[in-house]
């Protein structure tokens, strides 16, 4: 301690120096992505188990203050919920008279595979970004687990996002309203496709982006976008939102418009992976 | 060596609360910046090279566990860190208006860089609406937190001096 201070660096020049190898660092981790992923797994793995523990001891407690504070609302969306419920269980038989009938027509098309059918696994969300730019976030589960990158994830019904790296027990997913994130999309109905982008801007009204719609599809506001075949990443057919405030491009050529996640990204708390990868194309499945 | 370790050790703690706490305690979709409030109080406190060394040590642990690119948050972390660095000529020990308006300088020095390199330069021009949206309300929010904790984390960096210096 006492020989370092003996020796007077001119801070100006470490500051250079520091600058020079955060250029390489930045140069070297770009060309060289594969080679880095090991370093950044083991410190992954480091840090998993304490976000974890954090967020377990975090939840706690708000669990508590939140059982005192709402049991008056909890009586009363009881209710509300057993009404629900009713309703749904008549519905649910309707639906499944009508499930006997879609199987059939599957066979018959030969798309059996519905994403329904995917092995998943169930994950819980530990840890965001440190900053507030961009949308990725951690899971506690990762290769031990069955995860590996390019994974779809999905909370509820509707699509989350996709794995980007894994560790021994966490994985880090970039979820599709991250504005730096593309996912090819298609329309249910009309099978017309489109490219879904995420939005910082958008975002703040509860949206993100949808593009190259083409000029002559039949589309209208409140149709379901999903998963599109074309894509190489997700599987097809699952559920990314519904489309609005639909407008012709100025160059007449496309359509564009706002699309609402069907997942509500701000109270995100458990997810679903499925932990089967699509297949690549050179294999030759249907 | 002992004033390292602690610097270390708070890094770390910091960066644990940023990404799970401070995530739940989010106002208007924005978590305030405490690894920034732990730069600006040590940066102040030791001066440039200390200010630049513990910027690196940040950026290059969140680069580590959540960049894309390594590299990148050290390099940003580290030019604030030694810029923080310059403000150590009028470091008065008990002194918290100061810090303050560090925290709010170097927090949008911070979002600012990063709007620049990553949203700028994939044509994302509206300054105003990242301004409004995101940079001012972590800067405030991490101003506010930083009356409270700025207090705390300059009381913990004294403990970590060697007794003979803090006599002296």
């Amino acid at each position: 301690m006492r020989k370092r201070t003996n020796i007077s660096i001119e801070p100006k020049i470490v500051l250079i120096a520091g600058i020079i190898l955060c250029c390489l660092l930045i140069f070297f981790s770009f060309r060289y992505k594969e080679k880095m992923a090991p370093i950044k797994a083991a410190a992954g793995n480091v840090i998993t188990p304490m976000q974890v523990g954090i967020n377990r001891a975090g939840s706690w407690i708000s669990d508590r203050i939140e059982r005192f504070a709402s049991v008056d609302e909890l009586l009363e969306e009881n209710n509300r919920l057993k009404e629900e419920l009713y309703t749904l269980d008549y519905e649910n038989k309707i639906l499944l008279q009508n499930r006997y009938e879609l199987d059939n027509f599957r066979k018959l098309y030969d798309l059996d595979q519905n994403y329904a059918d995917y092995p998943k696994v169930a994950a819980r969300v530990i840890a965001n970004d440190s900053n507030n730019w961009y949308s990725n976030f951690r899971i506690d589960k990762g290769s031990e687990d069955g995860i590996a990158v390019d994974m779809n994830v999905m909370a509820g019904n509707g699509l989350v996002g996709i794995v980007t790296e894994v560790g021994k027990n966490w994985a880090r997913v970039r979820s599709i309203i991250d504005d730096s994130t593309y996912v090819s999309g298609m329309f249910l109905k009309s099978s017309d496709t489109c490219m879904v982008k995420g939005n910082l801007e958008l975002l703040e009204d509860g949206f993100i982006e949808v593009e190259d719609i083409n000029r002559d599809a039949e589309v209208k506001d409140g149709y379901e976008i999903v998963t599109s075949y074309l894509s190489s990443k997700y599987h097809p057919g699952i559920l990314i939102g519904y489309l609005s405030n639909l407008t012709m491009d100025p160059s007449n050529m496309t359509k564009s418009g706002c699309l609402t996640p069907a997942v509500d990204f701000s109270r995100l708390d458990m997810v679903l992976i499925i932990t089967q990868e699509k297949e690549p194309l050179e294999e030759g499945n249907p | 060596m002992k004033r390292w370790a602690g610097i270390f050790v708070l890094i770390f703690l910091c960066y644990l609360l940023q990404t799970t706490l401070l995530q739940g305690i989010q106002i208007a979709g924005v978590a305030p910046n405490l690894l920034m409030i732990l730069l600006v109080a040590v940066s102040y406190r030791y001066g440039k090279l200390s200010g630049l060394a513990t910027g690196f040590c940040t950026g290059l642990f969140i680069d580590l566990v959540e960049g894309d690119l390594i590299g990148l948050y050290a390099l940003i972390y580290m030019i604030i860190g030694y810029l923080l660095g310059f403000a150590h000529k009028i470091y008065y020990y008990d002194d918290t208006t100061i810090p303050l308006f560090l925290v709010a300088v170097s927090d949008f020095l911070y979002n600012f860089m990063i709007y620049v390199l990553g949203f700028l330069l994939r044509n994302r021009l509206h300054l105003f609406f990242y301004l409004r949206t995101i940079i001012l309300p972590e800067l405030l929010y991490t101003v506010v937190l930083s009356i409270f904790i700025y207090r705390l984390l300059h009381k913990l960096l004294q403990k970590l001096e060697p007794k003979n210096q803090e006599e002296a």
